[in-house]
């Protein structure tokens, strides 16, 4: 009886080892398939023979195409840009101060682009939604069955009288947004003034822009470095701000709001850069009292910001509101408001918020799928809560990671990295771990 | 924002992506190595080396300690939470591990001579 006992619990024993040795094997394979409790059920694609055409190649374009070319199966999907370059534009703020070198954060779009989908090297003129058209350079005409809009925005130099692109890195002139090589001139800029010291003066248009924080972190950045070479004394700094904020989520406000004059960084409300005059190194704003000048030994211009022309002069765009020249989706769905074949991701969308790579991050898989169900003759049921992201470096070496959406809710990825506290963690995610998403996100795969 | 298992997968490998070169040559001469080791007559085995790994690792985890932030462009004083000095130690060990389990055929030939 014993015996047979023992025999028997051997035989559970090894029974149970086994059973355990399988599901784990099972486990392993099923999320190396993506089939783990972490991803969703991958759909099959969608067949359809819909002609798809994508404007712009930029990480919403590249991404969209990317996410298409899966879910689709018999679409004839195009991308539309004549760049090859493709720019990592998180990027700009940490060579602009420095912190990389130029050719970390550029690439080649033919590196992304998905097989079976057709880049039209050219340039759109103008979209004709009415007749699902789209007028390229050259007055090639494309047809299309559902339109998407990825076309980023354009920096307006022509507001700031006096000032144009080719004056970065000279005179005394910054601006992080323009391009990688205007980026560098502004580094270059930055470590004189960080030498000689003087007066600094870094500024903020009204209108949306692109990466919110970037002023502020070139502000920030710069004043740590002037720390770190012993030369703060030496330096004033003043920031100015079209109006009584400095950052829309209310508590990184505060946050900033105190950390700027602990610094010495002297904030001008309601001023707003209207013209400057290199040769003098002098600015000039509007205030609530009239028009002052300042000189400067350093300034950090940052150009009000529009959607491209094809957009903004189009019948797509928003025609009145706060909005205005922006294109008119719907913040949620992001199908256009009057056209319900089109959609937008990225800069040059017209929603409260959102003009940053995790915003496109966040949208990309709203469009895809929303696109799908129009396709399908069905109601667009995905939504975008307006996620949007801000590494706010605050010093070389430590950054807080902002993360909130449209109700300006702290919506933080991770719950165990405190939003409103400097830490290194989200500085190494910053300049080493993001770079890897954003590729990974134009790939489509996250 | 949620991620999910093939996405955090893909943004590992993208992150590794401009370093495979390098971990492909590292990976050859540590394959080149541990055939060297190998091949001996007399094979050395790891607890004959126990003593080197542990000093090795040792050495290895205060070097990570000390310099792991210089590492990433910050100070220490950029520590500002146990999240971060849970990333350093953690990231300490696991590197002081990584150093260790590479050496070890290095010090197996060295102890054979």
């Amino acid at each position: 009886m014993l015996h047979t006992d023992k025999k028997e619990q051997e035989s559970i024993r090894i029974e149970r080892r086994h059973f355990l040795q399988l599901s784990t094997a099972g486990l392993i394979g099923a999320g190396l398939l993506g089939l783990s409790p972490f991803t969703p059920v991958a759909a099959k694609p969608t067949n359809t023979t819909a002609e798809i055409v994508i404007l712009g190649a930029g990480a919403a374009g590249i991404s969209l195409a990317n996410r298409l070319a899966r879910k689709t199966k018999g679409a004839s999907i195009t991308i539309i840009d004549d760049r090859e370059r493709h720019l990592y534009q998180p990027g700009l703020t940490l060579v602009a101060t420095g912190i990389w070198r130029t050719s970390a954060m550029l690439d080649q779009n033919s590196r992304y682009m998905p097989k079976g989908v057709n880049w039209l090297k050219s340039v759109v003129q103008s979209v004709d939604p009415e007749q699902n058209q789209v007028l390229l350079a050259g007055r090639k005409r494309i047809n299309y069955d559902y339109l998407l809009i990825a076309t980023g925005l354009e920096l307006n130099f022509a507001a700031i009288e006096g000032m144009s692109s080719d004056l970065i890195g000279h005179h005394g002139i910054g601006c992080v947004y323009d391009n990688p090589e205007n980026a560098e001139g502004t580094w270059k800029a930055i470590d004189r003034f960080a030498q000689s010291g003087g007066v600094g003066i870094f500024t903020r248009p009204s209108g949306a822009i692109k990466c919110a924080g970037a002023p502020l972190k070139v502000a920030m950045l710069t004043e740590h470095l002037l720390r770190q070479r012993k030369t703060r004394e030496s330096a004033e700094f003043f920031y100015t701000a079209p109006g009584t904020g400095l950052f829309s989520q209310p508590d990184v406000d505060s946050f900033l709001k105190r950390s700027f004059p602990e610094r010495g960084i002297d904030i001008h409300w309601n001023q707003r850069l209207t013209s400057i005059e290199p040769e003098r190194k002098r600015a000039t704003f509007a205030t609530e009292d009239g028009l002052i000048q300042k000189e400067y030994d350093f300034i950090h211009v940052v150009p009000p910001m529009q959607a491209v022309e094809p957009i903004r002069e189009s019948n797509l765009s928003w025609q009145t509101g706060p909005f205005s020249g922006w294109l008119e989706v719907d913040r949620h769905t992001l199908q256009h408001q009057r056209y319900t074949n089109v959609f937008g991701a990225g800069d040059c969308v017209g929603t409260p918020i959102g003009k940053t790579a995790a915003s496109v991050k966040a949208q990309v898989p709203v469009v895809v799928h929303n696109l799908l169900r129009v396709i399908n003759n069905e109601t667009p049921d995905a939504h975008y809560n307006g996620y949007t992201s801000c590494p706010l470096i605050t010093e070389r070496g430590q950054a807080m990671l902002v993360e909130f959406d449209y109700d300006l809710n702290m919506v933080p990825s991770f719950g165990f990295i405190d939003p409103l506290k400097e830490q290194w963690v989200p500085w190494i995610m910053k300049d080493k771990i993001l770079r890897g998403a954003y590729n990974a996100m134009l790939r489509g795969r996250v | 924002m949620s991620f999910s298992l093939l996405g955090i997968i893909a943004v590992i490998f993208e992150v590794f992506r401009p370093y495979w070169p390098l971990f492909v040559a590292l990976l050859i001469i540590e394959a080149a190595l541990l055939i060297a080791a190998s091949s001996r007559s007399y094979k050395i085995h790891v607890r004959q080396v126990r003593k080197e790994l542990t000093l090795t690792y040792l050495v290895s985890l205060i070097l990570l300690l000390l310099f792991a932030p210089l590492l990433t462009g910050a100070r220490y004083h950029n520590l500002g939470s146990i999240v971060d000095y849970a990333a350093l130690f953690g990231a300490s060990f696991a590197g002081a591990l990584v150093v260790t389990l590479l050496t070890v055929p290095v010090w197996k030939l060295v102890k054979k001579g």
